[in-house]
């Protein structure tokens, strides 16, 4: 287990960010005019850049009393040409190819990774969560399959084996990483945001988000729920240009996790669907 | 505790007629506390002099604090004549380098790379000993305490506090104060404030009542609308900054490279008639070349 955290780890600090958002920082900071929060957006909507910017931010060198999550809160702390400067080389890396070895898609994966961390954003706030927190929700929605980019760069034939086994038994895929590879992509995740200090909400939301068994995940954790059921939304809604109605076993997750505080938005996938556009309208994807 | 200023000059050395009261040589700070120990805060042109003066008692030992690598801070490191002589000893301490991942050994090795000086850093004769210090890290000087603390700056820059018999300095290095880049109408806006906020406290709370306040005010706050983001800060900044922490003097310093000496006292002369009416506030000196103080 060991020797595959360090071999995951070793494998992140060398992997490229999403072609869209490597695009976007080479042409913002060519432009010393450019606007600051263009560039904190290109950041915030890249799973890799994220990840590794927190990661930094977090580590031992800097001398925090608690966690950071945020990228703006990022910038706060460590300056704001040190994040441009940081964006700046870890798009010199290159991209990640959209073809990739795996076949995991990534333009599919960006948007999933980016609808969920914006419909997370919004049930926060539906929920009353505080605006201060509403940013963590927005990341740990857009890092929680983390694990799965790390699995198709790291080990891409094994990878592949499990997304093809996935086609033809859907919902199994946590099953079917673990007999290929031992692990599964929420475990890759959690273990990889503990080695780098990431705070333990968004570790456990990571590590729990496909947990259905009560009893087995801490089913009083705001995030961890919000996690659980925004995956399940944004993929429904990605599966479905004209969604009119969510599945029912979906409806009754909600519904068990959340009592009648998010019914709002049960009726109408219009108005997530919304919210997920405005984000990736960002990332024309 | 005793402090001497070898360079109050911001961004570059201005060997002008008009500078020649207030200096032109580029950041350097000589600290020698209470149990002795000699502590030079950054290593601006303003080093050299420095060095010339310490090779009478030769060998020597000293610590060099650099608040971070921008030229003006490390441009005298490389003429500090001690480091080539047998039998000084010298500890070099600053931040590491997180875009690039460059220890401070790599960083200033670099500067001395054949293209920039003619003699490596592997033939330096002294004993020479890097530290990258992580932040919040308490350096022990015999007695003297040295603990860093991260600023804002278009790279990492620690603030210094040098804690020796009762007595607390703190130099700010190169300082900026951080802005909100959102405007009031985005969403981020205000919690981006609140983050500026939060952080401004721990900084004012790190710094609360030390003795003396050494800080960058390169710009009048007219002059600052121009330069934001260029890293530094403004007199207002600081007195605002010496208030919030109660601390007893401030000394004004990284001199803004075209501020004659005239411009530069009767900036000062405002100030002091602005802030005559508070008698419990810090008092106000310009940092000048030569300066020596005395706690
Ligand atoms: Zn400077
Ligand atoms: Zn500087």
């Amino acid at each position: 287990m060991k020797n595959l955290q360090e071999q995951l780890a070793d494998m992140v600090e060398s992997m490229p960010a999403f072609p869209t958002s490597v695009k976007k920082v080479i042409e913002l900071t060519a432009d010393i005019n450019s606007n600051h929060k263009d560039l904190v957006k290109v950041i915030e909507h890249d799973p890799i850049m994220t990840f590794k910017i927190l990661k930094l931010v977090n580590s031992p060198y800097f001398g925090l009393s608690r966690e950071i999550s945020s990228i703006n809160h990022s910038v706060v702390y460590m300056g704001l040409n040190t994040v441009k400067n940081l964006a700046i080389s870890i798009a010199s890396i290159g991209m990640l190819p959209n073809e990739n070895e795996a076949g995991l898609n990534i333009d599919k994966f960006l948007y999933h990774s980016v609808s969920t961390a914006a419909l997370s954003h919004l049930l926060s706030k539906q929920l009353g969560i505080s605006n201060k927190e509403n940013s963590d929700f927005f990341v740990t929605g857009l890092l929680h399959d983390f694990g799965k980019i790390v699995f198709s760069q790291s080990l891409p034939k094994e990878y592949k084996k499990a997304l093809y086994l996935e086609r033809s038994n859907p919902n199994r895929l946590i099953e079917i990483e673990k007999n290929i590879m031992g692990v599964d992509h929420t475990q890759v995740g959690m273990l990889l945001s503990k080695k780098w200090n990431l705070s333990s909400q968004l570790r456990k939301a990571i590590g729990f988000h496909h947990t259905t068994k009560s009893g087995e995940y801490p089913d009083n954790d705001v995030l961890v729920n919000i996690i659980f059921i925004t995956n399940k939304l944004s993929k429904e809604l990605q599966g479905s240009e004209n969604l009119k109605s969510f599945s029912k076993e979906l409806v009754s997750d909600i519904k068990s996790r959340f009592g009648n505080d998010l019914d709002k938005y049960i009726e109408s996938p219009e108005e997530l669907r919304k919210e997920i556009k405005k984000s990736l309208q960002f990332l024309n994807i | 505790m005793k402090i001497k200023f070898w360079g109050v000059r911001g961004s570059i050395a201005t060997p002008k007629d008009n500078t020649l009261r207030y200096g032109g040589n580029t950041t350097c700070i000589e600290i020698i506390s209470d149990d002795g120990k000699r502590i030079i805060l950054d290593a601006g042109t303003g080093l050299f002099p420095l060095g010339q003066q310490l090779l009478n008692q030769m060998p020597i030992q000293c610590s060099i604090f650099l608040t971070h690598t921008h030229w003006d801070h490390i441009q005298g490191l490389p003429f500090f004549t001690p480091l080539f002589i047998p039998n000084n000893i010298i500890n070099i301490y600053g931040s590491f380098d997180p875009v690039c991942n460059k220890s401070l050994k790599d960083i200033l090795t670099q500067q001395m790379e054949y293209c920039y000086f003619p003699v490596r850093e592997a033939e330096l004769k002294a004993t020479i000993q890097y530290t990258s210090l992580p932040e919040k890290q308490v350096t022990k000087l015999g007695e003297t305490k040295v603990t860093n603390i991260l600023l804002n700056h278009p790279v990492l820059n620690y603030g210094y506090k040098i804690e020796s018999g009762n007595k607390k300095v703190f130099f700010t290095g190169d300082l900026e104060f951080p802005y909100n880049i959102y405007e009031p109408e985005d969403d981020s806006y205000e919690d981006y404030n609140n983050l500026i906020n939060q952080r401004n406290e721990i900084i004012y709370d790190f710094i609360r009542d030390v003795d003396v306040l050494i800080a960058d005010s390169a710009y009048t706050t007219e002059e600052y609308k121009s330069r934001k983001g260029w890293g530094h800060g403004t007199f207002d900044t600081c007195i605002n900054m010496a208030k919030q922490a109660n601390v007893g003097s401030l000394y004004f310093t990284h001199h803004e490279p075209t501020r004659s000496d005239d411009n530069l006292e009767d900036i000062f002369k405002d100030i002091l008639e602005e802030n005559k009416d508070n008698p419990n506030g810090p008092n106000y000196f310009l940092a000048k070349e030569g300066m020596e103080i005395e706690l």
